[in-house]
């Protein structure tokens, strides 16, 4: 009890109830939570997850809002915005692009903004846009920019039309297809820039008149003097037009390319016309009805609208070249760089107009050369001719300026667009006319300006361009004059220079120009006849230049040139010389054409053959060129020959085939003919190099002999034969080659006529030969594939009808041999690898008995012999092998 | 004996027996022979289907033999210089002649010179028609291989001294030209010409482009390609004949074909000299070839065995394989076309156009076959539900009409009778 009771108490302890008191505090219960919490700032410096679909600036600022803020009241944020964009391209194109109507809607109306930083910002904007962006994604939205360029073109704030000029040349480096097809607008626009401006016209009058007759403005208030802007404008206008007409250019130069360059495509090319091809490239199609035909985008989509062009830009040119210089001044030839350059670009302008024209003629309703000359005839020659070698005046002031700006035009430049332009209204040289005054100025300032050696490269290329189509606008004593002069001119020129390859380039399209070859001036001529001299003074030191005077002789002597051919025989013998001619030097396509030349050529003289056949020999030439040499030498005889036979070319061509065959190098050598005959001389076998470059070249000799020569079998084997046995009995030691070529003409033409003792002798000198060193024990290493070679074909002819004569001479000379002979006993081997081939033993065993008898005498004696004389072979297998044909034979 | 559908026509250099022959080439049995002269290499040609044309040579004559008849006086054709190729259009109304560097365009009919090209610097060695007869190839020593458009050539006939603008000039081999084969096609055939430079070229007509060039290791002497251009045919100088597969991968533009036969290639072995002509049969299992040898090989293109060999007097200079011309086979029959002795001079007035059916039968059977389809489509209205309708309105356009012919009689009768008696 008294346990319960002190627990009790402590429980009492526990639940002992707590006082509360009024006006004290209530003291707070031991189980509540505390709910008080402290809070602190924490800074995000970066947000972890990234705004998926909104890509922003710096600023955070994304598209839509840039796009907004283009049209905003306040320049810093245009500038801003037009800045942004840029940066948002560079951060993610793909957004931009999404957006691209709207930015170039929205950014192209930043062009005429007055603020000129906005501008120059806007301008790299689309720098950096433009390059993103291909062409055919661009061509929808392209209108609307071409209409925000022709808002800033015709601004009445000059310095936003001065900015609308780069912007300008921005596109037509960038779009050019586009442009043109926008270029009816732009062109107009641009007109109107140097020439239409009402309020600030001066001359305010003449704009009454409608009829579009356009004049120059002036502004008298710009910062840039109305020179300096005709001159920007009209080389945009340049740009512009020659980019519109560059079309056709192209066009008739690839047409150009299809005739002349097949070699070069190494890739698979599926043919389909150039037209079908524009269609991949720009799908959909144009509808054209009457009504809209006539508002078409182009400025020249319609060749005819030329002639209102030319309406309307000529008078405005004409008044550009007379502005461009003040003939109070200075004397009227005498200009300032400037107004040379601005003079030079007029003149291109014109230019272009009048071969586009002259070009697109058929679908004029008028002939183009005579309207142009009734147009403007006159008034050019007056202009253009007045004062007509123009000259440079230096200003001391201008003059250090000019070293800073390099791009100033030379007044040569400037006096031959003056030609060019001129060239044009000349009269057809075949009337007998009087010719205009002014051509013989013209002649004397070319002829001047052919002479003067101090002209720079271009220059001179331009010169010979405006010299290619004058010849053929003067009289023929005229341009036999000019072309007097700049062959004289071509043979001063350095051999290896630039300048030499477009002299060589202008008179090769002279020559193969003119249809009748075969008709040529004199100094064409000269220029054909100088050309393999020049081509021996080169040599390889420039093969740019060698392969294109080769290709022009090739050419010209295809082509039926007469006095090419002439003079290219008298060179052969240089050009193919071996040691220092040109042929051997060079690349092997101007081998090819080099070996063609011959079989066109008239004449092919023996001592050219002989220096033929010395390079075909030499180690320098690949196989595949002497080939290739002799088969054209060969289909060259053989036309030859269709039209009528000729003996001595026969003789020539045999002779040289034998020489290719036999060597060169012991031709003349006949001397010590008859000093050895009949005389065994061992075979030289030191020089059997290149045995398969022989073997090919006389295998293709047997072939081609065997082919074509066939008409006169018993002449060709006489020589053959004949030349076979002054080589053989000459003295000299056999070498490699004359028993490769004894070898192939055995196998080709056996003849039993021919063959006589030293033929066999030597043959059977080579099969003693043969054997030794397929056994190992000769003294000289030779090649194993010649051996092998040799070994085959020396089967093959033994093998036939040769082989009883064969194997009589072959036995005599083992049984007059002394004992332990090493060359006997391999000619036994020898006689006994022969006899046991299959096809020698079916021929003697199948033979008339008496002749059987003959074989069986014959053999009988050798066994006796070699039993005697050399013991030590009858153990070798082979000896069993003869033994068991013998026993068979029996 | 049932003719033949296609028959061979060969000629040797000598002529001795025969300057021409035409052959049953299944059989090798010789069908006939016309005599007179011999015919140079790409100097025999068909005119129509009525005329054997061969000449050339070394003389400047040319025999015109009816086909139906063997033994004749065939007209014989002075011409301006040596031919070195005849080629006439596949109607038979033009006869193209190489003569020297140029080439002379006849007609046939008139005898008239139309034309007189000179383009080619050096000799013409081989023209050939496309097979609609709108264009014709030229091939030449001065490496060119030249396209003509028949019509634009002949057009300027007015203009005696205007020079006709080629369709296309290409200059791609380096070597004279020996041979040039015209696919079929028309003005999109692919062409193939031969060199001496060892290469033979692929060109298409449409655009003018080279499409592959085969190259080997000796001069190419003739070529040629089956109707279905599935493969080439080259005759080398030294008497084999390279068969090369078109098809195949990889596809390259330039091949090079070595000595031996290996993947598309096949070597047809067997002459012993240079091959002067190739000729596919319409089915393209038929090669024929002839030599230099003398010797005219038929070949089965699939095995390349050779399965006929015709001998002849003297190197081959013509083989060609024809569908068999009605008037061979018939000796009774008429020549439809008209030939005349070529005339020296250019012809410059204004040409009378001759134009006659040449094939009158085919022609026929057209117009009945259109008159067939005009009924069967008149029929097609009948069958449907409203041929009521058609009925009525036949019925009523057949009043009209009579109407009309009543009203037209009327106005006749007045004038007569008012107008023409008023007169009298």
């Amino acid at each position: 009890m008294g346990k319960q009771k002190k627990n009790r108490q402590g429980a009492d302890k526990a639940f002992q109830k707590k006082k509360v008191k009024v006006g004290k505090k209530l003291p707070k219960s031991m189980n509540t939570t505390n709910t008080s919490f402290k809070t602190r700032t924490i800074q995000i410096i970066q947000q972890l997850k990234k705004d998926e679909g909104e890509a922003t600036t710096k600023r955070k600022v994304n598209i839509k809002e840039l796009l907004s803020q283009c049209q905003h009241y306040n320049v810093t944020v245009r500038l801003g915005a037009a800045k942004g964009l840029k940066e948002l391209l560079l951060i993610s194109e793909e957004t931009v692009i999404a957006y691209l109507g709207l930015i170039v809607d929205r950014a192209g109306s930043l062009m005429t903004d007055k603020d000129c930083h906005v501008r120059e910002a806007v301008l790299k904007l689309f720098q950096a846009l433009f390059e993103k962006v291909p062409a055919n994604c661009m061509s929808p939205f392209f209108p609307v920019l071409c209409a925000h360029l022709c808002c800033a073109m015709t601004h009445i704030n000059g310095e936003i039309q001065q900015d609308s000029l780069s912007m300008f040349d921005l596109l037509l480096e960038t779009y050019p297809q586009l442009v043109i097809a926008g270029s009816n607008q732009l062109m107009s626009n641009f007109v109107e820039q140097i020439s239409k401006k009402k309020f600030k016209n001066v001359k305010g009058d003449r704009l009454k008149s409608n009829d579009l007759k356009f004049t120059l403005s002036v502004t008298p208030d710009s910062r840039l003097s109305s020179q300096k802007w005709q001159a920007k404008v009209l080389t945009r206008l340049n740009k512009l037009l020659s980019i519109v007409l560059k079309p056709e250019n192209l066009k008739s130069d690839e047409r150009n390319k299809l005739e002349h360059d097949f070699t070069s495509g190494s890739r698979f090319s599926v043919p389909f016309q150039s037209y079908v091809k524009d269609q991949w490239s720009t799908p959909g199609f144009v509808i054209k009805t009457a009504s809209n035909a006539s508002n078409s985008s182009g400025i020249l989509e319609d060749a005819s609208s030329i002639k209102q062009l030319v309406f309307n830009l000529f008078p405005l040119l004409l008044q550009c070249w007379v502005e461009a210089h003040d003939p109070e001044k200075t004397e009227g030839s005498l200009l300032y760089p400037d107004a040379i350059s601005v003079r030079t670009t007029v003149l291109q302008i014109t230019l272009l107009l009048i071969e586009y024209g002259a070009r697109n003629a058929d679908s004029l309703d008028v002939p183009w050369k005579k309207w142009l000359t009734e147009q403007y005839g006159a008034s050019f020659e007056n202009y253009f001719m007045s004062c007509f070698p123009y000259e440079v005046l230096q200003n001391k002031k201008l003059l250090k300026k000019q070293k800073q700006t390099q791009n100033t035009v030379s007044p040569e430049t400037l006096n031959l667009a003056v030609i060019s332009v001129m060239i044009k209204f000349i009269k057809c040289p075949i009337e007998f006319l009087l010719q205009q005054s002014w051509v013989q100025t013209i002649l004397k300032y070319v002829r001047g300006a052919l002479k003067s050696p101090s002209l720079s490269l271009p220059v001179k290329k331009h010169l010979l361009q405006v010299l290619n189509e004058l010849i053929y606008a003067v009289r023929f004593h005229e341009q036999e004059a000019l072309l007097n002069e700049s062959f004289v001119r071509f043979e001063n020129v350095h051999a290896l220079s630039q300048e030499k390859r477009m002299y060589i380039n202008f008179f090769s399209s002279v020559i193969f120009s003119q249809s009748e070859r075969s008709k040529l001036s004199t100094p064409l001529i000269h220029f054909l006849e100088s050309l393999p001299e020049l081509l021996l003074r080169i040599g390889s030191a420039n093969t740019d230049i060698s392969t294109q005077v080769v290709s022009v002789i090739k050419e010209a002597i295809s082509s039926n040139c007469t006095p090419v051919i002439k003079k290219w025989q008298d060179y052969v013998n240089d050009i193919f010389n071996v040691e220092n001619g040109v042929f051997i030097n060079s690349s092997t396509f101007v081998r090819k054409s080099l070996i063609e030349i011959f079989y066109w050529l008239h004449d092919v003289s023996p001592t050219n053959l002989c220096v033929l056949a010395n390079l075909i020999e030499n180690d320098g030439l690949e196989v595949e060129h002497g080939l290739y040499l002799i088969q054209v030498l060969h289909q060259r005889y053989v036309s030859k020959v269709r039209e009528g036979v000729i003996i001595d070319k026969m003789a020539d061509h045999l002779g040289f085939l034998l020489l290719v065959m036999s060597g060169s190098d012991t031709c003349n050598n006949n001397s010590l003919m008859d000093t050895s005959q009949g005389q065994i001389t061992p075979i030289d076998w030191s020089k059997g190099d290149n045995f398969e470059k022989q073997l090919k070249l006389n295998n293709l000799i047997c072939q081609v002999i065997a082919t074509d020569l066939n008409s006169d079998q018993a002449l060709v084997k006489d020589i053959l034969w004949s030349h076979l046995e002054k080589k053989i009995q000459n003295g000299d030691q056999v070498n490699v080659q004359i028993v490769l070529s004894f070898m192939t003409i055995l196998e080709h033409f056996y003849d039993n006529e021919y063959f006589d003792d030293v033929s066999i002798n030597l043959l059977i000198d080579l099969a003693s030969d043969l054997t030794a060193i397929r056994n190992g024990s000769f003294g000289i290493s030779v090649h194993v594939d010649l051996v092998n070679n040799l070994f085959k074909m020396l089967e093959k002819i033994v093998c036939g009808q040769l082989i009883e004569k064969f194997v009589e001479r072959i036995i005599s000379r083992i049984l007059v041999s002394e004992p332990k002979n090493e060359n006997s006993v391999s000619l036994v081997q020898m006689l006994a690898h022969v006899t046991h081939q299959n096809s020698v033993q079916v021929y003697i065993l199948e033979n008339e008995p008496s002749r059987r008898q003959l074989f069986i005498d014959h053999f009988q004696k050798l066994v006796k012999c070699v039993q005697e004389k050399f013991p030590g072979s009858t153990s070798e297998p082979w000896w069993a092998q003869f033994l068991y044909f013998l026993e068979l034979l029996k | 004996m049932s003719a033949p559908r296609e028959v061979l026509f060969t000629s040797d250099a000598s002529g001795q027996l025969w300057n021409s022959c035409v052959w049953d080439f299944h059989t090798g049995t010789s069908l006939m022979q016309y005599r007179g002269g011999s015919s140079g290499s790409h100097s025999l040609c068909l005119l129509g289907d009525d005329y054997l044309v061969g000449g050339g040579g070394q003389k400047s004559l040319v025999n015109v033999w009816e086909l139906q008849r063997k033994d004749q006086n065939q007209l014989k054709i002075i011409l301006p210089g040596k031919v070195n190729c005849i080629c006439a259009s596949p109607d038979g109304n033009y006869c193209i002649f190489g003569i020297a560097e140029k080439i002379y365009i006849w007609q046939t009919c008139s005898g008239n010179l139309l034309k007189v090209i000179s383009r080619h610097y050096l000799d013409v060695k081989c023209i050939k028609f496309t097979d609609d007869g709108s264009h014709f190839i030229s091939g030449g020593e001065d490496n060119l291989v030249i396209v003509w458009c028949l019509a634009r050539t002949i057009s300027s006939t007015d203009f005696p001294l205007s020079k006709p603008e080629p369709k296309y000039v290409w200059s791609g081999h380096s070597l004279p030209i020996r041979d040039v084969h015209v696919g079929s096609g028309g003005v999109r055939a692919r062409i193939i010409s031969s060199s001496l430079d060892q290469t033979c070229k692929l060109w298409d007509m449409a655009t003018g482009e080279l499409l592959c060039s085969f190259i080997f290791d000796t001069p190419i002497i003739s070529v040629s390609m089956d109707s279905a251009e599935m493969r080439i045919f080259a005759g080398s100088t030294n008497g084999n004949i390279f068969c090369v597969n078109l098809y195949g991968e990889p596809i390259r533009t330039e091949r090079h074909i070595g000595n031996t036969a290996g993947e598309g290639i096949n070597i047809f072995k067997g002459h012993s000299s240079q091959v002067n002509c190739l000729c596919v049969s319409m089915d393209g299992t038929v090669l024929a070839s002839g030599s230099d040898d003398s010797t005219v090989k038929l070949w089965d293109i699939h095995s390349g065995q050779c399965v006929r060999t015709l001998d002849h007097k003297g190197a081959v200079t013509n083989a060609f394989i024809s569908l068999t011309p009605y008037n061979v086979l018939n000796p009774d029959s008429k020549p439809f076309l008209h030939v005349q002795q070529f005339k020296r001079h250019l012809h410059t007035t204004c040409v009378e156009m001759r134009i006659r059916n040449n094939k009158r039968k085919l022609d026929d059977s057209n117009e009945r076959a259109l008159l067939e389809l005009m009924h069967s489509q008149s029929s097609v209205p009948s069958e449907n539900e409203n041929d009521i309708n058609a009925v009525q309105e036949v019925v009523e356009l057949k009043s009209k009409v009579s109407k009309l012919k009543s009203v037209n009689k009327e106005l006749y009768e007045y004038s007569v009778k008012k107008i023409v008696n008023k007169k009298k």
